[in-house]
């Protein structure tokens, strides 16, 4: 059995991916597959996974996959740096393919500039079928012809002559790296990761998936809802998996978070309520599960993980106007020890810290803020360039 | 009546805080910015929903103030029962709001007999419909608060209908036809007026409705980043009303009195509002121009009132 | 003091001594009578409680459950159709852990509706979380209201509490019912404590939802709190009985089991009738007993493989049956009896359907089958189906081929084992044929003109004699 584990966020177009190529792969007589996303309840912009197995016998198993011959990050945000996370996924003998334009020293990690691509042929970063290339090049049990008759089969009529420009292009570029093709970058370098922000963050990108009638490799059921839509999950084990993997490679998510059970402790850094818990609530479920009722504002895991783009306060620009504050969706600028200095100041003296700041632990990056802000105090920045000072 | 509330006079605690909503979410910012009015002795009952599925999925347990799932029918139901358990055992604070949020499904369409219910005993509670204007938890469906011409799953644009073919029902005409104590619309692109809106209401004792537009950026397909400002827009260009009601408890008016917070001289485009809505995308001009025509009987009707 | 009450007004009386902060519900026949009687209790002020007029069922358990959060003593009650729509609400508040007490008048449930006693309603909700006890007479129906509280609100169980009576079979019958005094009542009672509420110094979210890794302990705890509440039932009992001189017999009451070759077992008000039926037998010489369920939930498995460990034969009398397989009760009787590899034969009897009188006639037959059945052996389970038994495969000379199942092409669907008193009960011979349209004369569709039941008035005198039945289904 092959096993495909996807990476994306809620909105990238992983379960649409994982679903084509399932397709693909079972096309032929006597070949079978299973297609599936994760289950949870957080929402677009959340990382989220999808699954394919192919087998040449029917597949009984309809568990989530934890170990893969392809593990894919359509996010290279998602894909940590330490390498715990992918290697405790990765079969041996199995391959990484993630969507960057960075060089990887590991063989086993083939990076592709999907978004680069797709941008040149789409218009816009949608990387999903970008991967079906890939793999049908490495994949002996995935052929082109099928991966193209997927896309004909399940794809809206007006996707499919660039979204086989795509495949075709894909695969040229992972075949002009040899056939091993690890460590470096397929495809034209350089290409702005700023593609994929914009189409995460915009309403283009929100027109894109097929609801809307967008013209893109999307998929409806990647986006809103629990159970009965396909959702990125938010498991203990993943959370902590993903929480640490995020923060790992970001360098913005804090401390990671332990794998157990013992996830389910307080995180330290949580503001100003959350301090109420003189000795974290008991984690025995015979003591927790006996009652649905437990210490109100318990956080176990941040929401840094869902950000292409950091809201950046300029403290010379601020005003203390605390529109920001007041807009922002999830509660995570507060106000500064200094805001009431910083208010009375008028001169806003070189250097002086703002009067609010952002808890970048728990902002998912929506710019609600900086379009709030009539002083243009603040300013949106990719996260790779946040994590490059 | 206390004084005005603002960013800088609520509490710095925030009360709703790491839940999973989707970045930019308009509901999310509702219930965040009614808790920092209300405090922290608020308890909150939310219905099976957006709201309660990502505000409290344990152990990520996001209210920092007593909260409680109900069933999705039973938020009213739920808020009276809180209210009659604390009164009977004489434990509620005088600064205790019972408060509940549900959506537009769970307000109009299934909730809207514990509602009417709840209102009819004037039990003393404050409920919040957050409308998003479809299903947005179960992804994006038809509910008795989307608005003509909107494109949703199950309302989907094609060659024969382009999106929803029904009108928003006026959910607050029919809050206020109760007689309630106090009922009144708002706006998150107006959170000022929301914020002071639901302090008036905690002030209040009985029924209280408050009706809160919150735009969805998935369901409505905008930017996430322009929740607030579509907010504001939808007030802007009249298709949205800020309005108040004061039954005859509180305004001393025989079938009470409405107040429009906000009668614009002249209205922004509604073409401009609704093109820039993925969901509104099939609309023919003619349509919208329809949808203008619409705008405009409603607020004959609202001056009137 | 001794007082002659229906079921619905003793059962008001316990509620009144026990208590309750918030009583909110529904009106709905026949529990009618106990929402106005307590209605009138908290005007008098004979009853402190916050009465809330919801307009649902559902809403009535909602609000129960909201008001239960706060900490507050709980009290609804309902019936029939009416425990159907709060169905969905039974589950909250089971997961919820919240103790509330809940009457519920068994009754009919629709199609074709009417408004008298069966047990259809509750057992469909067996697997809701609730604990669920059948009360025999207006007294039991009283002092369950007490000991209701007492066990719920138990820190080891914790676990909401429905006590079932019979519709008007017990809710509409007077009889003599001692009403014990306030003093009494406090003693044994005292006011609900609990952690499982809103906090304003510890604030708690409650009820909220978890995730696949988490949910399964919560169901675990649950199920490990009920299969507790058996011994909490015997403590409760027990102090019970010191403190008002009546004593209950657990999950299940035996009568006359001792040596019985032939037992009945079955819930609810019928049991005085079996009861009466049992003495008779035996004074014939017959060797018979009884076991009355009292709880359905915690099932009473291990109480019910004692008392019919010695019988040689099990029959099931019910007011309910599950289309397609069996009464519900059944099925758990069986399961209790397999689990304790107690090969007895066993029967199900299906009757009062619908308020449908069971006759002493009918349950002499009842009987009579039974002893039959517990003399001849096991005709019944054989003449299920031409298959072998398991047991015969096990016998038989090829024991290389164990893995050979039953062979269920042989085994009959119509299962005889399941007899409805009045239907299919009494000789075939006995029974007026179905009547036969005539293919040259087509009959337009007709009912059967009905036949007069003597022990049971018709329909409509019920209606007149009985205000509430006039309301209808709600």
């Amino acid at each position: 059995m092959i096993e495909v584990l996807w990476h994306g966020r809620g909105g990238q177009g992983a379960f649409t991916a994982a679903r084509l190529l399932g397709a693909a792969a079972s096309i032929a007589d006597g070949a079978y597959a299973l297609a599936f996303p994760s289950f949870g309840p957080e929402r677009r912009g959340a990382p989220m996974r999808a699954f394919t197995k192919i087998s040449d016998a029917p597949i009984g198993d309809r568990s989530a996959i934890d170990r893969a011959d392809y593990v894919i990050y359509l996010d290279d945000t998602l894909l940590d740096a330490s390498g715990e996370a992918w290697q405790r996924e990765l079969k041996s003998g199995g391959r990484v393919l993630v969507n960057s334009v960075k060089r990887y020293a590991d063989e086993r990690i083939v990076a592709i500039d999907a978004n680069g691509l797709s941008t040149e042929i789409l218009g816009r970063a949608i990387p999903n079928t970008v991967f079906l290339g890939a793999l049908s090049v490495l994949c002996e049990s995935v052929s082109e012809e099928n991966v193209i008759e997927a896309i004909r089969q399940y794809m809206p009529a007006k996707l499919h002559a660039k979204n086989e420009r795509i495949v075709a292009e894909a695969r040229e570029r992972v075949l002009a790296r040899g056939p091993q093709g690890g460590g470096e970058v397929a495809g034209a370098a350089g290409t702005e990761a700023r593609a994929a922000v914009d189409s995460a963050r915009s309403s283009e990108g929100f027109e894109g998936s097929e609801r809307f009638g967008g013209p893109e490799s999307l998929e409806r059921s990647e986006t809103p809802g629990t159970p009965e839509s396909p959702e990125p999950s938010e498991t203990p084990e993943n959370v902590s998996r993903e929480t640490s993997r995020v923060a790992d490679e970001g360098g913005h998510a804090g401390a990671s978070v332990s794998e157990t059970p013992d996830v389910m402790r307080a995180c330290e850094h949580i503001p100003v309520l959350r301090s109420h818990f003189v000795a974290p609530p008991s984690l025995d479920p015979a003591e927790y599960a006996r009652t649905t009722c437990y210490a109100a504002g318990h956080l176990v895991a941040k929401n840094a993980g869902w950000r292409n783009e950091r809201p950046v306060i300029n403290a010379e620009a601020c005003t203390g106007c605390l529109q920001c504050y007041l807009y922002c969706p999830d509660g995570t600028i507060y106000k500064t020890p200094s805001a009431a200095a910083h208010a009375a100041d008028s001169r806003r003296s070189q250097g002086a810290s703002a009067p609010v700041a952002v808890d970048y632990d728990f902002c998912k990056g929506c710019g609600v803020c900086a379009k709030a802000c009539r002083f243009d105090a603040i300013r949106m920045i990719p996260e790779s360039e946040a994590n490059a000072r | 009546m206390a004084a005005k509330v603002n960013a800088r006079t609520i509490t710095d605690d925030e009360l709703f805080f790491g839940h999973k909503a989707c970045a930019g979410c308009g509901g999310s910012l509702a219930v965040r910015a009614a808790l920092k009015v209300l405090g922290p002795h608020a308890i909150c009952a939310l219905p099976a929903g957006c709201m309660s599925a990502v505000g409290f999925n344990f152990p990520q347990l996001c209210f920092a103030n007593n909260a409680i799932i109900t069933p999705f029918a039973a938020t009213a139901a739920v808020l009276s029962g809180i209210e009659a358990g604390l009164r009977a055992q004489g434990k509620k604070p005088e600064d205790c709001t019972v408060v509940g949020f549900a959506g537009d499904g769970g307000t109009a369409d299934i909730g809207l007999q514990a509602l009417s219910g709840a209102i009819d005993r004037n039990d003393d509670i404050l409920y919040i419909c957050y409308d998003n204007e479809a299903y947005m938890n179960t992804g994006i469906q038809k509910s008795s608060l989307t608005p003509f011409g909107a494109k949703t799953t199950t309302t989907p644009a094609g060659r024969n209908a382009h999106g929803c073919l029904t009108q928003k029902k006026s959910l607050f005409e029919i809050v206020a036809a109760h007689g309630i104590p106090y009922a009144a619309t708002a706006s998150i692109g107006y959170l000022p007026d929301f914020m002071n809106k639901v302090q008036k209401a905690a002030s209040i004792r009985g029924a209280k409705y408050i009706h809160v537009i919150a735009p969805c950026p998935t369901g409505w397909g905008c930017g996430v980043d322009e929740t607030v400002e579509i907010a504001k827009e939808v007030v802007d260009c009249g298709l949205w009303y800020l309005a108040e009601y004061e039954g005859p408890q509180v305004s001393g008016v025989p079938g009470g009195k409405v107040t429009l917070n906000r009668d614009p001289k002249e209205f922004t485009s509604v073409e401009a509002y609704l093109r820039r809505q993925g969901r509104f995308r099939a609309l023919t001009d003619e349509e919208v121009a329809s949808v203008e025509r619409g705008r405009d009987e409603k607020w004959r009707y609202l001056r009137s009132l | 003091m001794k007082r002659f009450l229906s079921g619905d007004e003793a059962l008001a009386e316990g509620v009144r001594l026990a208590r309750p902060q918030v009583i909110s519900a529904y009106p709905i026949t026949p529990q009618t009578v106990v929402v106005e009687r307590l209605s009138e209790m908290v005007e008098s002020g004979q009853l402190e409680a916050e009465y809330i007029h919801v307009e649902s069922e559902h809403s009535a358990l909602s609000a129960a459950m909201g008001a239960s959060a706060t900490g507050a003593r709980t009290f609804t009650a309902t019936s029939s159709q009416g425990l159907l729509y709060m169905a969905e609400v039974l589950t909250y508040a089971a997961g919820g852990r919240f103790p509330i007490v809940m009457m519920n008048a068994n009754r009919a449930t629709a199609l074709p509706w009417n408004i008298y006693g069966d047990q259809r309603d509750s057992l469909a909700l067996l697997d809701h979380g609730w604990i669920q006890v059948y009360a025999q007479d207006n007294q039991e129906a009283l002092d369950l209201a007490l000991m209701a509280y007492a066990i719920a609100e138990d820190p080891r169980v914790s676990t909401p509490f429905m006590v079932n009576l019979d519709g008007f079979a017990l809710t509409h019958t007077y009889e003599n019912v001692d009403v014990p005094e306030p003093e009494q009542a406090d003693a044994f009672l005292p006011p609900y404590q609990t952690g499982n509420r809103f906090d304003f110094e510890h604030p708690v979210n409650m009820g909220y939802s978890a995730g696949p890794e988490f949910n399964r302990y919560f169901k675990y705890e649950a199920h490990r709190a009920m299969l507790g509440v058996a011994e909490v039932i015997a403590e409760v009992e027990q102090r019970f009985a010191a403190a008002f001189g009546r004593r209950y017999p657990g999950l299940i009451e035996a009568y006359r089991t001792e040596d019985a070759d032939a037992v009945l077992v079955t819930l609810g008000s019928i049991a005085g009738l079996a009861r009466a039926c049992v003495d008779e037998r035996r004074a014939a010489g017959q060797r018979v007993g009884l076991v009355r369920i009292r709880y359905m939930r915690p099932f009473p498995a291990r109480e019910l493989a004692c008392a019919l460990a010695g019988a040689k034969a099990v029959g099931v009398l019910e007011k309910d049956i599950s289309f397609g397989a069996e009464g519900t009760v059944f099925t758990n009787v069986n399961s209790a009896l397999h689990q304790a590899a107690l090969p007895v034969p066993t029967l199900n009897f299906i009757g009062g359907l619908g308020g449908d009188d069971i006759s002493l006639e009918q349950m002499e037959r009842v009987f009579a089958t039974l002893e039959d059945l517990a003399a001849n052996g096991t005709a019944p389970r054989d003449s299920r189906g031409d298959c072998d038994s398991p047991s015969a495969s096990a016998q038989s000379p090829q024991p290389a081929q164990p893995a050979q199942p039953v062979a269920p092409k042989n085994v009959s669907r119509e299962t005889s084992r399941v007899v409805f008193l009045g239907v299919n009960d009494a000789d075939p011979a006995a029974q007026p044929a179905p009547p036969q349209p005539n293919p040259a004369q087509p009959v337009p569709p007709q009912p059967a003109p009905p036949q007069p039941n003597p022990a049971q008035p018709a329909p409509s005198d019920l209606a007149v004699a009985e205000a509430n039945a006039t309301e209808g289904g709600r």
